[in-house]
């Protein structure tokens, strides 16, 4: 954020740092109204929308106000839990997959396999967050790219083993119909006769999971926010920031298929772009200028930013 | 505003002094009771002003001036010396030991006439007293607030005709309950004995646990009116400095009229005193104590109380228990995990079935939920209202169960559990799923190690119940995540409650869910111990003897 206003010039900075500060909100909203209506349409029918958002964002303002430590706390926490609901949930439809579903590989060639790689790619885009806790980190720096680097192939390899596990569960027409593929995948399922609705155990890890990806979206964006407009203090934003996500997460879809048709087209090419390439570009220039300047004036002390 | 008001006091105390004078002119001649109307923060500042006078009576004077002749003072004016010296022996009935007290006359009626010294001058014969005492135990004082705070502790004072000071010499002896093992946290390995109400006694039970001279226990006195002793114990070069000084200057600050008990200070010093978790760590083991300085905390002792607080506290301090360690370390991990997981159902699985039962009766298995709700069929209540009555009334139960005398203990236990749960249940008041609910978790509650969390449960769990009843399975997922962002957020004295979990540190987890070998926790706690990460070396563990496996000695490094 403070690169962008320091290389762009006040107004052309700031307003590609609320460009990005609008797609925090973006992804935030759109990430609390897939889970909303996850959860509506599984566990809770009738109960309103604007009830089952405000709950989970609440947890967020929740600790976003306590700061940044616990939001990495909290984040320690809740991975080993994560780690091991998630795993159960894949494991356990394994035995119910069958393998057939995945055939023919690779029967028109790599180009389309290639094409739809950039799905994922966009996922990196989260790693905009980073760059926002970055300074708050006290480890090295070779220790924060280690682990994030680490963190992505995970997720990578989380999305793949889902991918197989649905199309090889459901079978590849139905797994491409469903509106929540993974749910339904493991609400086929049932051990014996006695547990006959698993669901919980990955509608449980992923709203812990979205905590976790909320409370940095809404830190992010309120620390960004602050950075904008001078402020001190960001937890001055961080009711109205979830007040208006919350508004947005409701009022910005129908229903959860226009978000999925909404992210068809637009968002694979456009967030590769936007979400990977611009902060990066940022951050290097931000990089070599320092460089530069230091090289110009070796006496002044660095981090003058 | 402090300054001004000490000045305000000044102003009042010279004012009412002047007032006193003239009282003392005027009743020294009638030799009457003190009838003086003055209140008891004057009477405490005038005090500590007063000096001792050279002249004996009108030391006494002030003596009873100050303390109205309380009845269990006794000051026995007795000649000393083959001089004739008028000399004085003040102390407090009950608390001194006779024997110091007559060993004491006795020193100062004959030995005196042992010297060769004679008609010399009064202050020489103070002097030779003061020598022939045994120095370690005396102290001089030359006011009357030091005076009365020996004779409170304990001591005798001794003063003597024609010198302004008096000796204080040690003569405690004040009766102390007996060793007895602490009721409230019982081990079934360990030792028996638990801390008592004497502060002295409660130390001396740390001291032998850890012999090093690096153990030191520092002394300072808290309450105005009680001035009760407070003792601070910790491992120079390990316990934190940081944590340290501000503990002191904690402690300092409190200004108050007494200290009855460790929790007023608790409460002072806490850090988080709205939050329902305990931020201070309360136990009445000494090996829980000592096992705590030996990580690099610190402890509290308060005289008068066999609660001694410990600090910086972590969650998991309160679900660790003695028996863990002294078995082995499978059975020491599975009871530790058992207890952690009773910890999280006492506070949640009540929340957990209201949520399942009225919002995702889909969740249960056909045939469970169906006897479930032929339970439930007749109950003229909502099942929210059931379960909180249920648990109201087990709170009573519990809390009556506390109160009783023990002989009445198990006739209430009879009557509250079997008769009234019985009588319940066969009019069709309450379902038997709630009822095995509320003993369940009841009894899931009893495990905790230290009262003071289980406490916590026992709170959080209606607001659970709430959630649960409100929101389902998203208000149990809500309760959840509230107190994980409420735990990790807390802070006891800089160190992080939630550790070592959240924030995750590797070292720590040796001691944490699981509990690995003796030998293998090579490293003293990160955060409290980090000064001298090491603990001992690696490579202790058994070897096949002969067999030269043995890893080099190193002490373990922290990072």
């Amino acid at each position: 954020m403070q690169y962008s206003v320091e290389l762009l010039g006040k107004i052309s900075g700031g307003a590609l740092a609320s460009f990005y500060l609008f797609l925090f909100l973006f992804m935030g909203g759109t990430d609390l109204r897939l889970y909303g209506e996850v959860i509506k349409t599984g566990f809770l029918p009738r109960t309103p929308l604007v009830v089952i958002i405000s709950i989970i964002a609440i947890s967020a303002v929740l600790v976003v106000f306590c700061g940044v430590e616990p939001i990495g706390r909290s984040a320690d926490i809740i991975f080993p839990l994560f780690l091991l609901m998630i795993l159960a949930s894949f494991i356990v439809p394994l035995f119910f997959a069958d393998f057939g579903n995945l055939q023919p590989v690779l029967s028109r060639g790599w180009a389309p396999v290639l094409l739809a790689a950039i799905v994922p790619t966009t996922i990196s885009a989260v790693y905009t967050n980073l760059t926002m806790i970055a300074p708050s980190i006290s480890e090295e720096k070779r220790t924060i790219m280690n682990s994030s680097l680490w963190s992505l192939l995970a997720s990578s390899l989380f999305l793949v083993f889902f991918s197989i596990a649905v199309i090889s569960v459901l079978g590849p027409s139905e797994g491409f119909r469903a509106t929540f593929p993974t749910l339904k995948m493991i609400r086929s399922i049932s051990i014996s006769t006695f547990l006959e609705r698993v669901e919980a155990l990955t509608i449980f890890p992923w709203g812990l999971g979205l905590f976790i990806n909320l409370s940095l979206n809404l830190y992010s964006g309120s620390k960004g926010l602050s950075q904008i407009f001078g402020l001190r203090d960001n937890r001055l934003l961080i009711l109205p920031m979830a007040v208006i996500w919350v508004t947005f997460s409701i009022q910005g879809y129908q229903n959860s298929f226009e978000i999925l048709e909404f992210f068809e087209p637009l968002f694979h090419v456009a967030g590769f772009y936007f979400l990977l390439l611009v902060p990066l570009l940022v951050l290097w220039v931000a990089y070599l200028l320092k460089r530069l300047r230091k090289q110009q004036f070796p006496h002044q002390k660095e981090g003058t930013e | 505003m402090r300054p001004k008001f000490t000045i305000f006091k000044k102003i009042r105390s010279l004012f009412s002094r002047r007032i006193h004078k003239k009282k003392k002119k005027r009743q020294s001649g009638a030799g009457g009771p003190y009838t003086d109307f003055k209140d008891i923060g004057q009477r405490e500042a005038d005090m500590k002003k007063m000096f001792l006078a050279d002249d004996l009576d009108e030391n006494l004077q002030r003596v009873t001036e100050i303390s109205g002749n309380s009845y269990d003072l006794s000051i026995i004016r007795f000649l000393a010396g083959p001089d004739e010296i008028k000399a004085a022996l003040i102390y407090i009935d009950g608390m001194i030991n006779n024997d110091s007290i007559s060993n004491l006359l006795r020193i100062v009626k004959i030995d005196t006439f042992k010297t060769d010294i004679d008609g010399i001058d009064k202050t020489e014969i103070y002097e030779t007293i003061k020598n022939r005492l045994l120095a370690s135990e005396n102290n001089e004082v030359r006011d009357l607030e030091g005076l009365f705070q020996g004779i409170s502790l304990g001591d005798a004072a001794l003063l003597i005709d024609g010198t302004a000071r008096a000796i204080v010499s040690e003569a405690k002896g004040w009766q102390v309950r007996a060793l007895t093992e602490p009721e409230a946290e019982t081990v079934l390995r360990g030792p028996r004995e638990g801390f008592v109400e004497s502060i002295r006694a409660s130390t001396a039970m740390i001291r032998r646990r850890i012999r090093s001279p690096n153990l030191w226990i520092e002394s300072m006195t808290v309450g105005n009116l009680t001035r009760t002793e407070v003792a601070i114990a910790y491992i120079k070069g390990l316990a934190g400095e940081e944590i340290l000084e501000e503990l002191r200057s904690r402690l300092e600050s409190i200004d108050i009229d007494g200290v009855l008990e460790s929790g007023t200070i608790e409460e002072f010093i806490q850090d988080a005193p709205e939050s329902p978790f305990p931020t201070i760590f309360r136990t009445e083991r000494p090996d829980r104590v000592a096992a705590n300085i030996l990580e690099g905390r610190v402890a509290i002792f308060t005289d008068g109380t066999p609660f001694v607080l410990v600090l910086p506290a972590a969650l998991l301090m309160y679900l660790q228990s003695p028996d863990d360690y002294s078995e082995v370390w499978p059975i020491g991990s599975f009871i530790r995990f058992l207890r952690m997981f009773s910890f999280l159902i006492s506070i949640f699985l009540p929340g957990v079935y209201i949520a399942v039962l009225n919002y995702h009766p889909e969740l249960l298995p056909t045939s469970l939920l169906l006897t479930i709700q032929q339970t439930e069929e007749g109950v003229p209540f909502p099942l929210v209202v059931e379960l909180i009555i249920m648990e109201l009334a087990f709170e009573v139960l519990r809390e009556a169960g506390i109160r009783l005398p023990k002989a009445i203990g198990s006739a209430m236990s009879i009557v509250g559990a079997l008769i009234l749960g019985e009588a319940a249940f066969q009019a069709g008041i309450v379902s038997p799923g709630v009822v095995i609910i509320v003993a369940f978790t009841a009894i899931a509650s009893f495990t905790s190690p230290s009262f003071s969390l289980a406490i916590t449960a026992r709170i959080l769990r209606f607001a659970v119940i709430l959630l649960g009843a409100t929101l389902g399975l998203l208000g149990v997922q809500f309760a959840f995540l509230t107190l994980l962002i409420h735990v990790v957020s807390l802070r006891s004295f800089g160190i992080p409650y939630g550790a070592p979990f959240g924030p995750l540190i590797q070292h720590d987890l040796k001691d944490s869910v699981v509990r690995t070998h003796w030998w293998d926790m090579i490293h003293r706690p990160r955060l409290t111990g980090f000064h001298e990460p090491g603990r001992q070396p690696t490579g202790q563990g058994p070897h096949t003897p002969g067999m030269d496996n043995r890893k080099p000695k190193k002490r373990g490094k922290g990072k």
